[in-house]
């Protein structure tokens, strides 16, 4: 893991999404916090609803009007949050970008590709057009697709090169940190590899810090350094790829390792019973509770407080005992 | 919800008892828009009782501003214009009922068989629909009307026989889809026969998005009813809206200020237009939704596939 | 038959259908045709010369191919009022009608894309309402009503004229100039077009804003808003031009109901355009004239929707390359 000697790039600090729906609220993040400093590369990972793209999409201010967000969110030391729409406006992109969940939809049909990688490029760096097509030929050629295709309109493209295509997007205007969304999802096993290996190469070539979403954990293994697990709007642990993948120390974790089949292993896929908890309700004590297999009495009562060791962070009662309590 | 073989939307009827009961009620726009129908279907009703003074009564030799025996006046002829409106809601609500019914008749029995027996007979009747979808629906009524004469039961007719080509695409699209549908597949292949998957499945998914089409409907019937007797096409021995409007125009009441012979007539075609308007469109909403687009299919834009559109979910 | 060529000859086909009906119409009316050519000022040898032309004692199925021919060739018929060619009779008005017709659209476009944009971009406020109810209440006028308001309420505190195509006063000392005629011409068509323009565009606005409705729920809007631009950017660069697309198709299924309003407009105006000469004939009972006239709109109607037909093929980019994804 990358010791942190210099500031960091992008805190996150206790963010907390709520969703007023009319009939009551939906939480949706509860008390995320992680750290990412210059060439990081984080993962996210979690199942379907347990407000991973919600955490992405409250850093860059997308969230919709009946989203309240607490907490923080500082970029080199200052609060994008504080200044509402407006102040988040001059970062975004520039800073911090984003590839979406389905990119595939990320274009606009109507308007070339070439024009749309362009269209942030000029808007924040006034590039005249010829500079602006430049930058996009380079973009193009950085994430392997012909610069000639730059004239082809979003339909023309196959969804592995529409992928491509939005993360070269994505890096038009040189951010430092980039959000990647399920950048997977619906594409076949070999062009998700390609993607991956792109992914990576761009991490190290130009330096930009990553945060990979996903519910698929060998895959954000493959990429990342450093995994988050989220279960029910709240990140329950934090360790090392390494480490999480050996020794995980939070019972869900521990549950989704085991439930990735293996080749060559036995031959049960094991699920894990029960459904996660509806995010509509307030969840007195721990959420994994009910599904828990090692629960204790207190699980249900208290909630279990983010636990930190040297390298990482459990929420989990039963990690007590082990580390240091802060 | 499906998209039909040519891109129309069409909806997905629960079938269960009560959907006529909610088709009335699920929806505040429709409750409101039949309340208002009501009324003025009440007022229809009861025009020669409730009418001040008798229709062609004259009282004076010209315009006559409202006073407490005329509450709207008199218009340019000496005649009580309250009592022209009353009974002018007689002439128009008639006409727009019975020619959205003419229409529905028409336009739901060539959906239905377009879309029930398919093939060439579809090719053929849908063929001809787009025609009639195509020509121009007032100028095409005003010279029908001026051709049959001036009877109210023609103009009613008139009406019907050119307004039911987007039913006739609505239904069918309806009836192609619910035909293809599993389960219904399912059932044929159980053995059952035609008229039972007819009664008891295709009919109660069509019956609700036809009253809805036809509740929409009677507002373009009356608001052609109002252009066929504003050009003079009209039944001359019936008032109605349209005729009032004219005399409106003819008699000069514009130049006499004379407010209200103008007002009255086309509030009272704007109001009724607007209740049966969005009485359809509640009616729509509740089938489905998402379906609020094609709402003004019916009367201005008729559905008509375009080649090549891209079909929106 | 490339798709192209089915819509044309779809187009043409529909005129055929429009002049069946005519020559029906003209045929099975109450009374014998003969009868109802029922002018009352037509003399005796006009008479015989209608009925020459029309052919009338010959056998129907002759009658027809008379008639196809004479419509191939342009003949539209004679005038029972004039008995000058329908087709004199109504080229002339026609021109008049065009600008004023034009204009009308326009306006009612220009007001339908504003509502639909406003009540779509501030969806679920009140102007959202306010606005969709103002153009559903447009929408349910009767259009001759609104004209008898605009009359009523606009004319005299503008100060524009109110009826007719050219002012009297004008050309009365010496030849009016070209612009003197154009800006009168104008100021005579403005109050038409605003009545025309006011009583068209609900369906415009409603499509509007579902249209954009649609685009604004699509993922690129939300990358657009995650690239930095500012909401009036997102509307301009990416929400409007897709929007547009099914206004394209709108302006040509909706040209048959402008037609029709614009008829009851130049009642209401006096504006001695095709709609007037309709009115007029309608009076007269002048049927050919009438059938002309129907003829002539049905056929505008058509070209219209084939217009919007092949543009529309050829704007929206996923249709026109008609390519599948490579690499």
């Amino acid at each position: 893991m990358t010791t942190s000697v210099t500031a960091p790039l992008l805190e996150v600090r206790d963010l907390g999404v709520d969703f007023d729906i009319g009939r009551g609220q939906v939480h949706a993040v509860r008390g995320v916090s992680f750290t990412l400093h210059p060439r990081d590369r984080l993962g996210i990972v979690g199942e379907s609803g347990c407000g991973k793209s919600t955490v992405v999409l409250a850093v860059m201010g997308l969230l919709p009007p009946n989203a309240e967000v607490s907490g923080q969110v500082l970029l080199d030391g200052v609060d994008i949050l504080a200044g509402g729409d407006s102040g988040m406006r001059p970062h975004r992109w520039r800073d911090i970008s984003m590839v979406f969940q389905g990119a595939m939809n990320a274009f606009n049909p109507v308007r070339t590709v070439g024009d749309q990688i362009a269209e942030p490029i000029r808007m924040h760096r006034k590039a005249s057009r010829r500079d602006a097509d430049k930058r996009v030929a380079e973009l193009l050629d950085m994430v392997g697709i012909p610069a000639v295709r730059a004239a082809c309109y979003p339909h023309e493209f196959s969804g592995g090169m529409r992928q491509r295509a939005a993360l070269a997007m994505a890096l038009a205007c040189g951010p430092k940190v980039l959000l990647a969304d399920e950048p997977t999802t619906a594409l076949d096993v070999i062009v998700q590899a390609e993607i991956l290996q792109l992914l990576r190469r761009v991490s190290d070539d130009l330096g930009v810090a990553l945060v990979f979403i996903s519910h698929d954990l060998p895959a954000v293994a493959q990429v990342t350094e450093r995994v988050a697990v989220m279960y029910a709007g709240r990140v329950v642990e934090q360790a090392p790829v390494s480490r999480l993948l050996t020794a995980p120390r939070h019972p869900y974790a521990a549950a989704l390792l085991a439930a990735i089949p293996r080749p060559g292993a036995a031959a049960t896929v094991r699920s894990i019973p029960g459904e996660p908890p509806r995010l509509d309700t307030t969840v007195t004590g721990c959420a994994f509770a009910p599904r828990c297999a090692s629960v204790l009495d207190n699980c249900r009562i208290t909630e279990p407080p983010n636990i930190f060791d040297g390298e990482g962070v459990v929420a989990c009662h039963l990690a007590a005992p082990v580390g240091l309590l802060q | 919800m499906v998209a039909s073989p040519s891109g129309e939307r069409v909806v997905s009827v629960p079938t269960r008892r009560g959907t006529a009961l909610r088709l009335i009620t699920g929806n505040r726009q429709t409750v409101l828009g039949l309340c208002a129908l009501g009324v003025f279907a009440l007022i229809a009703l009861l025009a020669p009782v409730i009418a001040p003074t008798p229709v062609n009564t004259g009282f004076s030799n010209g315009f006559s501003a409202p006073t407490a025996a005329h509450p709207l006046g008199l218009d340019g002829g000496g005649f009580d214009v309250l009592s022209r409106l009353v009974h002018g809601a007689q002439t128009s609500l008639l006409v727009g009922t019975i020619a959205a019914l003419v229409g529905m008749v028409i336009g739901g029995t060539i959906g239905f068989v377009a879309g029930y027996f398919g093939g060439r007979t579809d090719g053929v009747l849908m063929r001809i629909t787009d025609y009639f979808l195509v020509i121009p629906d007032i100028p095409l009524m005003i010279v029908a009307a001026a051709v049959f004469g001036q009877s109210l039961t023609n103009i009613m007719i008139v009406i019907g026989l050119v307004y039911w080509a987007s039913t006739a695409r609505l239904i069918r699209a309806q009836v192609m889809s619910v035909r293809q549908r599993t389960f219904v597949k399912r059932v044929e292949a159980m053995g059952a026969s035609p008229l039972f998957v007819l009664t008891r499945h295709v009919v109660p998914q069509v019956t609700p998005l036809l009253v809805a089409n036809t509740v929409l409907m009677v507002a373009n019937a009356i608001f052609a009813e109002t252009y066929i007797s504003f050009l003079g096409l009209g039944d001359p021995s019936v008032m109605s809206w349209g005729r009032m409007i004219q005399d409106a125009l003819d008699q000069g009441a514009v130049v006499a200020g004379a407010w209200w012979v103008v007002l009255p007539p086309g509030l009272a075609v704007t109001l009724v237009v607007l209740a049966a308007t969005i009485a359809g469109q509640g009616m729509e909403d509740t089938l489905n939704p998402r379906l609020k687009v094609g709402h003004l299919a019916v009367r201005r834009f008729r559905v008509r596939p375009l080649h090549g559109a891209p079909d929106r979910p | 038959m490339t798709p192209a060529l089915s819509r044309i000859w779809f187009a043409v086909v529909t005129v055929f259908v429009a002049a069946t009906i005519n020559f029906f119409l003209f045929r099975v009316m109450p009374g014998n045709a003969v009868s109802a050519l029922r002018c009352r000022a037509c003399t005796p040898q006009l008479r015989e010369a209608l009925l020459n032309r029309y052919g009338l004692d010959a056998p129907l199925p002759e009658q027809f191919l008379r008639y196809l021919g004479q419509l191939a060739r342009g003949d539209l018929g004679i005038s029972i009022a004039s008995g000058r060619p329908v087709w004199q009779e109504i080229t002339g008005p026609l021109l008049n009608t065009l600008p004023m017709l034009i204009a009308g659209t326009l306006i009612a476009l220009m007001l339908g894309v504003i509502s639909g944009v406003v009540s779509s971009w501030r969806r679920g406020t009140a102007l959202d309402s306010t606005t969709q109810w103002t153009s559903l209440a447009f929408y349910a006028m009767p259009t001759q009503w609104i004209g008898l308001l605009v009359l009523f309420y606009v004319a005299a505190a503008i100060g524009l004229p109110a009826a007719g195509i050219q002012s009297a006063s004008l050309g009365v000392l010496g030849e009016p100039s070209l612009w003197d005629l154009l800006v009168d011409r104008t100021a005579h068509l403005i109050l038409p077009a605003l009545t025309l323009g006011l009583g068209s565009y609900g369906q415009y606005a409603i499509i509007m804003r579902s249209a954009m409705l649609d685009t604004l729920g699509e993922d690129y809007i939300l990358t657009a808003r995650a690239k930095g631009l500012r909401d009036w950017e997102i509307l301009r660069y990416h929400a409007f031009g897709n929007a547009l697309l099914p206004m394209v198709t709108m302006v040509a299924l909706s040209a048959g109901s402008i037609v029709a309003g614009a008829i009851v407009v130049e009642d209401v105006f006096s504006y001695p355009g095709i709609g007037f000469a309709a009115v007029d004939a309608i009076g007269k009972r002048d049927y050919p004239v009438l059938q002309g006239i129907f003829l002539l709109l049905t056929v505008a109607v058509v070209v219209a929707n084939l217009i919007a037909d092949l543009v529309y093929v050829r704007i929206d980019p996923r249709i026109r390359s008609g390519r599948v994804a490579v690499g």
